[in-house]
C-alpha cells in the first residue's frame, strides 16, 4: 500500500516534473495550472499521520474507501492535468505549426531573395555578354588588321614585281642601247670603207692625174678624166646621200626611242597614282572604320554614364520627394487655413504652380489650370501667397529637387 | 545581345524621362476657411471744394459687411490711406491680412455734378482687378456707391449683389391731426433715399414688386372689401385689378410678371387664386373649408406656397400652379409655419415659424426637408429673401417695429433705416 502509494507519488513526481518541464518550455498562463496540480497533494501529505492512527476496520475501510476515492480524483485529475498537457501540446504544434508558416514565409522570402540574386546575376551575365560583345568586336579590328597587314605584304609584293619589271625593261633598254652602238660602229665602218675606197678612188684618181699629166695630150684621156670625174662626183652624190639617209634613220630611232621612253613613264606615273589613291582610299576607310568604333564605344559609355547619373539623381529626387511629402500636411494646413473659400453652386477646381525660394518664399503663382471663375482663381492664388513662406525642408539638397509644385484647389463640397 | 542591350537601355531613359515628366509634386487643397472675405476699403479722397463729409465709404463697408460675405477691416487699422494708385504700398495690405483694397475719391465736375472714382485690387497680386469712373448729380452721389460696392462684391465673389435694388414697405403712423396714416414707401435697400408712394387713410397690406420693378401690386383693406390694386413706380398711377366678390388679399407677382396669385374669400373662407392681368382670367387652386392665404410663386413659376390652417394650425403648403391639382403639406415643424417665400434657387422658404418661442425667421429647406431658426429675436414678422439670395430681410415686430437686414449665415444684422412710424410689410425689387 505505501509502496504503491510511493509508487503513485513516484509516478507524479515525474509527471509533475514533466508538468514543470512542460510549463518552463511553454511559458504563458500555466502558472494556474502548477497551483491546481500542486494543492491536493499538499492535502494527501497533511493526511498521513491521521491515516497511522486508525484502529477500526470500519475506520480502515472508510480510510481505504476515501483513499480510493481520492486516488480515483488524483486519476481524474491526472486525466485532467494530460488533457491539459495534450492542449498544451496541441497549443505547442499550433505554435511550432505557426513557426513553419514563419519558417516558410521566410524560405519563400529567401527564396524571393534568390530570384533577386539569380535576376542580378543575369544582369551581370547581360553585362558580361556586353563586354564579350564588345570583345569580339576588337577580335574583328584583329582581323580585320591581320588583313590590312596581309594587304600591305601583297602591296610589297607587287611593288617588288614593278621594280623587277622596272630592271628587265632597264636591262632592255641597255641591250637596245648596245645594238645601236653596234649599228654606229658598222655605220662607222661603212664610212670608213667608204672613205678607204674614196681615198683609193682619190688615189686612182691621182694616177689618172697622173695618167693624165702623162698623157696631157690624149682627149680621150680627158675625156675619161672628165668622165671618170662626172662618176666620181655621182659616187660622191650617193654617198652623202647614204649618209644623210642613215643619218634620218638613226634620228627617227632616236625620237621613236624617246616617245616610248616618255609613255613608259607615263604608265609608270599612272600606275604610281593609282596606287596612292588605293592606298589612301584603304586608310580612309580603315580610319573611318576605326573612327566609327570609337564613336559607338563612347555612346554606349556615355548612355551608361547617363543613365547611371540619371538613376542616382532620380533616387535623390525620389528622397527629396519623401522628404518634402513629410512637409506636406503642414503646408496644406497653413494654405487651407488661408483660403476664405466663396460661396460657389457648382464643384470648380483650380491648379497653380507655385514657385519657391530656399526658404519656403512663394516666388510665384501661375494659374495652369482654370477653374472657369476668375473669382474662384483669384481666391486660390491669394490664399497660396498669404500661406507664403510655406514649411518646407530646410536642407539645401531638397530644394535641388522642389522648386516648385502644384496645388490643387476644389471647393468643399457643400 | 547588344540590341537588347541597347533597348534595354533605351526603355529606361523613356521611364525615366517618362516619370520626369510627370514628376511636379501636387497638393490636393479641398478644405478651406468659410469666413468673410476680408477687405480693406480706404476712406474715399474727397476734394475739399466739397466741404461736408459726405462718408461715402461708409456706404460700401456697410453694403459689404451686411450681406456677411466680407469681413471689412477697421479703417482705424490702416497704417496708409492712399487715393490714387501711385500712393499705395501693397505691403501695408498684406500685413494687415486684407485680400482685396478699394481705393477711390469724389470730385465735383464743373457744371455741377460729381466724378467718382473706384478701383479694386488684389492685395497679394499686387494689381488692379477693376476700376470705374461715375459721373453723377449730387443726389445720385449715394446710390453710386452702392452700385460700387456691388461692383466690388461681383468682381470678388462672381456673383450680383443686391446692394443697389430697392425695397417697398408700408408703415402706419399717427398725423399731426391725430388720424391713421398709411404709407407706401419705397427707398434703397438699405433704407435711404424713401420716397413715398402712396398716402391713404385705410391700411395698405402686402406690397408686391413686378419682376420689372416698374410697379407695385398690393391691397387696400376697406370698410367692407379689400382690393388688389396696381400702381406704377414712375408715375404714381394706380388702378384696381382684383375687386372679386369677398376680401382680395396677399397679391404675389407671377416670376414672368404676367399673373397674380392672390386670396380670394368669396366662398366664406379664403382660397388661392391666380389672375392673368392681360385676360382677367382667373383660376382657383384650392377648395377647402380652411383658411388659405399668403400665396407665393417658386422662382420657376410651377409652383405656389401658401399658408394653410387645414391641419388646424397654420402651415406651409404647396401646389402647382395649375387647376384641379393635389395640395402638398411642405411643413411640420413648430406651433406654426406662415409667410412663406422662395429663396432665388428655388430650393428654400423663407418664413415665419414658431418653435415655442415666439415667431421668428426660419429657412426650410427642401433637399433635407429640414427647417432652421435663423433670427435671434423671438418677435418676428414677414421675412423675404434679396433679390439674389445674398440677404434676407424681416420685421422685428414690437412696440419698436424696425426692418432688418440679415446675412444668410445670420452672423451679420443691421437695422434698416425707416420713415417714421411702424411697419408693417416689406418687399424687395429684383432690380434696382
Amino acid at each position: 500500500m505505501p509502496n504503491r502509494k510511493a509508487n503513485t507519488f513516484g509516478f507524479k513526481s515525474v509527471l509533475l516534473a514533466l508538468c514543470v518541464h512542460a510549463v518552463i518550455a511553454l511559458a504563458v498562463g500555466v502558472n494556474i495550472i502548477f497551483e491546481q496540480v500542486l494543492e491536493p497533494d499538499s492535502k494527501s501529505n497533511a493526511a498521513k499521520p491521521i491515516q497511522a492512527r486508525a484502529v477500526s476496520e470500519a475506520e480502515i475501510n472508510r480510510e481505504l474507501e476515501s483513499n480510493r476515492r481520492k486516488k480515483e480524483q488524483e486519476e481524474l485529475k491526472i486525466i485532467e492535468q494530460k488533457k491539459q498537457l495534450e492542449q498544451l501540446l496541441s497549443k505547442q504544434m499550433e505554435a511550432e505549426k505557426q513557426l513553419a508558416i514563419i519558417e516558410s514565409r521566410r524560405k519563400a522570402e529567401e527564396d524571393r531573395r534568390h530570384e533577386a540574386e539569380q535576376a542580378r546575376l543575369e544582369r551581370e551575365k547581360d553585362l558580361q555578354d556586353l563586354e564579350e560583345t564588345n570583345k569580339q568586336q576588337q577580335d574583328q579590328l584583329a582581323a580585320i588588321e591581320k588583313e590590312q597587314s596581309l594587304l600591305e605584304s601583297t602591296i610589297s609584293a607587287l611593288e617588288r614585281q614593278r621594280l623587277e619589271r622596272l630592271e628587265q625593261e632597264k636591262q632592255e633598254r641597255e641591250l637596245a642601247e648596245q645594238r645601236r652602238k653596234l649599228q654606229k660602229q658598222q655605220e662607222a665602218e661603212e664610212l670608213r670603207k667608204l672613205q678607204q675606197e674614196k681615198d683609193k678612188l682619190e688615189s686612182e684618181l691621182k694616177q689618172l692625174e697622173k695618167q693624165r699629166r702623162e698623157h696631157e695630150k690624149s682627149e680621150e684621156q680627158k675625156q675619161q678624166l672628165a668622165a671618170q670625174q662626172l662618176r666620181e662626183q655621182e659616187q660622191q652624190k650617193a654617198l652623202a646621200a647614204e649618209q644623210e639617209r642613215k643619218e634620218k634613220e638613226a634620228q627617227k630611232q632616236a625620237a621613236m626611242e624617246e616617245r616610248k621612253q616618255k609613255e613608259r613613264a607615263e604608265k609608270e606615273r599612272k600606275r604610281k597614282a593609282v596606287e596612292s589613291a588605293r592606298q589612301a582610299k584603304l586608310a580612309a576607310q580603315e580610319s573611318e572604320r576605326k573612327k566609327q568604333q570609337r564613336q559607338r564605344e563612347a555612346k554606349l559609355k556615355r548612355e551608361e554614364e547617363a543613365r547611371q547619373r540619371e538613376v542616382a539623381q532620380e533616387q535623390r529626387r525620389t528622397k527629396a520627394i519623401s522628404e518634402f511629402s513629410k512637409f506636406i500636411p503642414a503646408i496644406r494646413n497653413k494654405v487651407e487655413d488661408k483660403w476664405t473659400v466663396l460661396e460657389v453652386a457648382e464643384q470648380l477646381k483650380t491648379t497653380v504652380l507655385v514657385k519657391i525660394d530656399k526658404s519656403g518664399e512663394v516666388t510665384s503663382v501661375t494659374v495652369t489650370n482654370s477653374s472657369g471663375s476668375d473669382e474662384f482663381d483669384r481666391s486660390v492664388t491669394i490664399a497660396v501667397r498669404k500661406a507664403s513662406p510655406l514649411p518646407i525642408p530646410s536642407s539645401a539638397e531638397f530644394y535641388n529637387y522642389i522648386k516648385e509644385f502644384q496645388f490643387s484647389f476644389s471647393n468643399p463640397s457643400s | 545581345m547588344y540590341d537588347i542591350a541597347r533597348k534595354f537601355l533605351l526603355c529606361v531613359c523613356l521611364l525615366l524621362i517618362g516619370t520626369h515628366a510627370n514628376a511636379v509634386v501636387t497638393i490636393e487643397i479641398d478644405q478651406g476657411v468659410k469666413r468673410g472675405i476680408p477687405i480693406a476699403i480706404v476712406p474715399f479722397g474727397v476734394s475739399p471744394q466739397i466741404g461736408v463729409n459726405l462718408d461715402l465709404d461708409e456706404v460700401i463697408r456697410n453694403d459689404l459687411s451686411r450681406s456677411g460675405t466680407f469681413d471689412v477691416k477697421d479703417p482705424n487699422d490702416y497704417l496708409s490711406n492712399p487715393t490714387s494708385y501711385e500712393d499705395i504700398k501693397f505691403t501695408d495690405w498684406q500685413l494687415i491680412e486684407a485680400d482685396y483694397l478699394v481705393i477711390g475719391s469724389v470730385e465735383p465736375v464743373e457744371g455741377g455734378g460729381y466724378r467718382i472714382e473706384s478701383r479694386l485690387f488684389d492685395v497679394f497680386e499686387e494689381k488692379q482687378i477693376v476700376g470705374n469712373q461715375y459721373l453723377v448729380s449730387a443726389d445720385g452721389v449715394r446710390r453710386t456707391m452702392h452700385t460700387v460696392a456691388n461692383t466690388i462684391y461681383e468682381n470678388v465673389t462672381g456673383n450680383k449683389s443686391s446692394f443697389d435694388t430697392r425695397i417697398a414697405y408700408t408703415v402706419s403712423s399717427i398725423s399731426a391731426d391725430d388720424q391713421i396714416e398709411n404709407k407706401l414707401v419705397i427707398a434703397d435697400y438699405d433704407g435711404h433715399n424713401p420716397s413715398v408712394l402712396l398716402k391713404t387713410a385705410n391700411p395698405v397690406l402686402s406690397p408686391t414688386w413686378s419682376p420689372d420693378s416698374e410697379k407695385i401690386a398690393y391691397s387696400i383693406l376697406g370698410s367692407n372689401q379689400s382690393k388688389i390694386w396696381i400702381q406704377e413706380v414712375a408715375t404714381g398711377n394706380r388702378y384696381i385689378v382684383a375687386e372679386f366678390e369677398g376680401q382680395n388679399r396677399a397679391p404675389n407677382w407671377s416670376p414672368d410678371g404676367s399673373m397674380l396669385a392672390f386670396a380670394n374669400s368669396r366662398d366664406g373662407n379664403s382660397d388661392i387664386f391666380v389672375l392673368t392681368l392681360a385676360t382677367g382670367e382667373l383660376l382657383q387652386l384650392t377648395r377647402d373649408r380652411q383658411i388659405d392665404t399668403e400665396p407665393a410663386w417658386s422662382p420657376d413659376s410651377k409652383h405656389i406656397v401658401f399658408t394653410s390652417s387645414r391641419g388646424k394650425k397654420a402651415q406651409i403648403y404647396k401646389v402647382p400652379a395649375k387647376q384641379g391639382q393635389s395640395v402638398e403639406r411642405v411643413t411640420f415643424d413648430g406651433q406654426s409655419n406662415t409667410r412663406a417665400s422662395y429663396s432665388p434657387s428655388g430650393e428654400q422658404l423663407i418664413l415665419i415659424t414658431d418653435q415655442g418661442a415666439g415667431n421668428q425667421v426660419g429657412i426650410y429647406d427642401f433637399r433635407d426637408n429640414s427647417l432652421t431658426v435663423i433670427s435671434s429675436t423671438s418677435i418676428d414678422d414677414c421675412a423675404i429673401f434679396s433679390p439674389n439670395g445674398d440677404m434676407l430681410m424681416y420685421i422685428v415686430e414690437g412696440s419698436d417695429r424696425h426692418i432688418r437686414i440679415l446675412s444668410p449665415d445670420g452672423r451679420v444684422q443691421t437695422r434698416v433705416k425707416t420713415i417714421q412710424g411702424s411697419v408693417k410689410q416689406i418687399a424687395w425689387s429684383g432690380k434696382s
